[in-house]
């Protein structure tokens, strides 16, 4: 009987890994394969101008967005270790767990709404890059806040005793000790940028003529590598967007990889 | 000239406290607003009706609705029980090289763009689901519910598996070995001692898993077959996140108004769901 039990249990451990090894193995491999396939053919070859475009286009978009959304986040998360006032610090922490749950098409609807109408910008990457600033914010607070708080506590108190004021000690001292932490929220939001579509779709359009200059081509609209996937994905190109899956894999690993070794 | 400096750094630390304030009630103040006009005309057929044809002025989304939370909810009740399992397995009955490599290929994977799942699953999933089920499928070629189910299971996997492997790091050692001291086998430890104290960690995931798979817009797009229709497996369907994400671009008047009240009710959805506060 007990053995029968042990061997039950077994099977659905096993079932589940073999669950979850063959659906990932499946998206690896399949990407992978046809990806690497695709990338030598003439076709791809033909796009390569476009791959180049929307290459440009997410490294742009992307450090852009993290020039406005990191210093914020780092604002907030100190507003949070150093307020006083408690109501006000559970209400934020409300606020911003209430903000990382709002689906990204929304997000998308916001910035056209917001940043692309009442601004004026239109379908630009600027529009883009400060949708994609309002979206990575919450998880950003959340990981900077989470390298202070592990950052040793004793430099800000010997700052303080050093006759240091609380702000100096804050961004002189404590946010140099939580470096490390810091920078790999910010890899880590490139690469949640680098991945998201639907609320670009709806910001940054799908243009994807050449760059110019690059403040010329932050006011034009155009297609992020995800974006530009799922274009050419609508327009019957599989292939091509295999490819442009391929090279976004090697782009989020690096961010990834970057983020982990800090 | 240091104390304007002091004032300055508080000034840009409440600012940025301000801002994310800020950010959360003109994104809900500013939907609703845009919403408005469509939520006057018809409130009571926008959420009832079964009836999207824009062209003739009809905005139901109660079809879409659900399709959305149908897809979503299964697609949850699939992977969470599946990553579960993997977690444990490889966490506590693998030998050492096989921990880490999973976390890593987790990790990676769950930084993937979703629409590849998207991809992946239009170019493997609805051409099997087509062979496997001819009959059904007669009409849709595959693309419809269970492949969008099984799209955004392949979209959640990575996370909640990474989820409940950091969950079961956390446990400390001893619970274990003194479930191993009383005498229990090692699948025993697993699902009487493990298990249970994973509780609190399967509903938090599993709740963002849900509001994800909810929110989810290209990568259902290309799998589902993208009619309004009421939710089945093997038909084709639309689920909100797409219509808005499909209709923008060409959408104007009270048409625009309505892709905003679906944004909004995705808004409430989401919000309504069991919030995933993080405990510190």
């Amino acid at each position: 009987m007990k053995r029968l039990q042990a061997l039950w249990r077994g099977a659905l451990l096993t079932a589940g890994a073999a669950a979850v090894c063959a659906g990932e193995g499946l998206l690896l491999l399949e990407t992978l394969r046809r990806g690497l396939a695709g990338l030598g053919s003439a076709s791809a070859r033909a796009a390569a101008p476009r791959f180049l475009a929307q290459t440009c286009n997410t490294l742009l978009l992307t450090g852009a967005a993290l020039f406005v959304s990191i210093p914020l986040a780092a604002g907030a998360a100190a507003w949070l270790l150093r307020t006083r006032r408690r109501r006000m610090r559970r209400a934020l922490l409300r606020c911003l767990s209430a903000l990382s749950g709002v689906p990204s098409a929304v997000y998308g609807l916001f910035g056209y709404l917001a940043f692309g109408s009442a601004i004026g910008l239109g379908y630009s990457l600027l529009t883009g890059a400060l949708t994609a600033a309002l979206l990575t914010l919450p998880p950003a607070v959340f990981l900077i806040r989470g390298a202070l708080l592990q950052a040793d506590g004793s430099v800000f108190r010997s700052a303080l005793a050093l006759g240091a004021s609380q702000e100096r000690a804050v961004f002189g001292v404590q946010f140099a000790a939580a470096r490390p932490g810091i920078e790999s929220a910010a890899y880590l939001a490139a690469s949640r940028i680098a991945a998201e579509s639907a609320a670009l779709l709806l910001t940054s359009g799908i243009g994807d003529a050449p760059p110019r200059g690059i403040v010329s081509q932050l006011f034009r609209s155009g297609a992020t590598l995800t974006v530009g996937l799922y274009q050419s994905v609508l327009e019957g190109e599989t292939a091509l967007a295999f490819s442009a899956g391929v090279l976004l894999m090697l782009f989020v690993s690096l961010l990834q990889a970057l983020a982990a070794g800090r | 000239m240091s104390r304007l400096w002091d004032r300055l750094l508080r000034a840009a630390m409440r600012l940025s406290a301000a801002a994310v304030f800020a950010a959360l009630f003109l994104l809900a103040g500013w939907l609703f607003a845009a919403a408005l006009p469509l939520l006057r005309a018809q409130a009571g057929a926008f959420l009832f009706s079964a009836d999207w044809r824009p062209i003739a002025g009809r905005f139901g989304i109660a079809a879409m609705l659900l399709s959305s939370a149908g897809c979503a909810l299964c697609a949850v009740a699939l992977a969470t029980p599946a990553a579960l399992l993997a977690a444990l397995a490889v966490r506590e009955c693998c030998p050492p090289p096989a921990p880490t490599l999973f976390r890593s290929l987790n990790r990676a994977m769950a930084g993937l763009p979703s629409v590849l799942c998207g991809l992946v699953g239009m170019t493997c999933i609805v051409p099997a689901i087509d062979r496997w089920f001819p009959r059904r499928t007669a009409q849709s070629g595959g693309a419809g519910g269970l492949a969008a189910i099984l799209v955004l299971a392949l979209m959640l996997l990575p996370t909640l598996a990474d989820g409940f492997f950091s969950a079961l790091e956390s446990i400390p050692d001893e619970t274990r070995n003194a479930s191993r001291a009383l005498g229990a086998a090692r699948t025993q430890t697993v699902f009487c001692c493990l298990l249970p104290s994973l509780r609190a960690s399967i509903g938090l995931h599993a709740g963002n898993a849900l509001r994800r798979a909810l929110g989810e817009a290209t990568a259902v797009l290309l799998v589902c077959g993208n009619v309004v229709r009421m939710p089945s497996l093997f038909s084709a369907q639309r689920t909100l996140a797409g219509t808005v994400v499909l209709e923008m671009g060409y959408a104007a008047g009270e048409h625009r108004s309505a892709l905003f009240a679906i944004g909004l009710v995705l808004l409430l959805l989401t919000s309504l769901l069991p919030s995933s506060q993080r405990k510190r």
